[in-house]
């Protein structure tokens, strides 16, 4: 791979993983989900330092010819993880949305019905 | 003692037709405990109700069908009802048939009966489409729960006090009707079917459009499969 790439992947992972941390820094964003970008971050600078006979080791393993697509591989098969765990987050968000509204709705009927039998 | 029945209606923007229903429930049948889980309605469904003495529960935001229906039975679980009889509020169901339904659970012998529109009079009219997908779920829910069933999908349900206390902690969450019926039947329940008559929807239509409905199937399909793959914890 060559130079250039590699610079220029590196610099955008730094870039990202500094936005990151000022997110979590404003309170943007919640550390442990801070950790999952920066680790690709940091995972992705590992993959643009690595020696070049390594790189060539990988890919052929992989069966994969040029080695930018181990890049793109690994990055949509992050992506696609990061992506089912958001969704499993959601559904156990949305339970416990609605089971505030029940909640909230059961609670609030008690309450009206203690102020009408002790005025 | 007098058994103690709580009608549950939950009703998302049905002004129109859900005075109709209490008023009804009211003079035909001997129920006085009527609880609408108001689910985030923008009208005057909420005021419509209470005026007419309806216990009313307001959900704070939309919660969907299938929340909104397990509120109720939460609040007839904290509150000891002994049977509870889910209607819905677009006048749909005949309320007068609200004591056929009982029969099956007062004598023990059902714990869950579902008021079927297919065992009816054949007042039930719906879309080719509907019926066959009505058919098909009722043939899937008859193999599963090995026990015939033809209208897995119908709103008018009475459940005994078991029953309620199982879906306050555990109720699916859209289109609840078909899957907890599986799920009542995986856990050793006993579901029943009576025949009903339908009255003429007095406003609105069915929630579920053309296009939904493509939706409705697959998520059923797929929500009851997935059902038969749990544990059978309680």
């Amino acid at each position: 791979m060559n130079l250039r790439i590699r610079l220029i992947s590196i610099a955008i992972s730094c870039g990202i993983i500094l936005f990151v941390l000022d997110l979590v820094r404003r309170r943007k964003l919640k550390e442990r989900y801070s950790l999952l970008w920066c680790w690709m971050c940091v995972s992705f600078i590992l993959l643009a330092l690595r020696p070049v006979s390594f790189d060539g080791f990988l890919s052929r393993v992989l069966g994969v010819h040029q080695t930018p697509n181990l890049f793109f591989l690994a990055a949509v098969i992050f992506l696609i993880t990061i992506c089912i765990h958001y969704s499993v987050r959601v559904s156990a968000l949305s339970e416990q949305t609605s089971a505030l509204a029940q909640e909230l709705a059961l609670l609030t009927r008690d309450m009206e019905e203690r102020k009408k039998t002790t005025p | 003692m007098k058994p103690r029945v709580l009608i549950i209606i939950p009703a998302y923007n049905e002004e129109e037709s859900l005075g109709a229903v209490i008023d009804r429930i009211l003079a035909e049948t001997p129920y006085r405990d009527i609880l609408v889980l108001n689910d985030g309605s923008t009208d005057s469904t909420a005021r419509v109700a209470a005026a007419r003495g309806a216990i009313v529960l307001n959900l704070p935001w939309n919660v969907g069908i299938g929340a909104a229906v397990q509120t109720g039975y939460r609040f007839a679980a904290r509150r000891g009802y002994d049977y509870t009889v889910r209607v819905d509020g677009d006048g749909q169901h005949e309320v007068s048939q609200i004591p056929d339904l009982l029969v099956p659970l007062a004598a023990g012998e059902a714990d869950l009966v579902i008021g079927s529109r297919v065992l009816g009079d054949g007042s039930f009219r719906s879309s080719l489409a509907r019926a066959a997908g009505i058919r098909i779920l009722a043939a899937i829910v008859s193999r599963l729960t090995g026990r015939t069933i033809t209208d897995p999908t119908s709103g008018f349900l009475a459940a005994n006090r078991a029953v309620a206390a199982l879906f306050a902690r555990s109720y699916p969450d859209d289109y609840p009707e078909v899957e907890s019926i599986v799920m009542l039947s995986r856990k050793g329940f006993r579901v029943r079917e009576v025949g009903v008559r339908m009255a003429v929807r007095s406003a609105g239509r069915s929630s579920i459009t053309a296009a939904a409905s493509i939706y409705y199937m697959v998520k059923v399909i797929l929500a009851i499969l997935i059902e038969m793959l749990r544990e059978g914890e309680s």
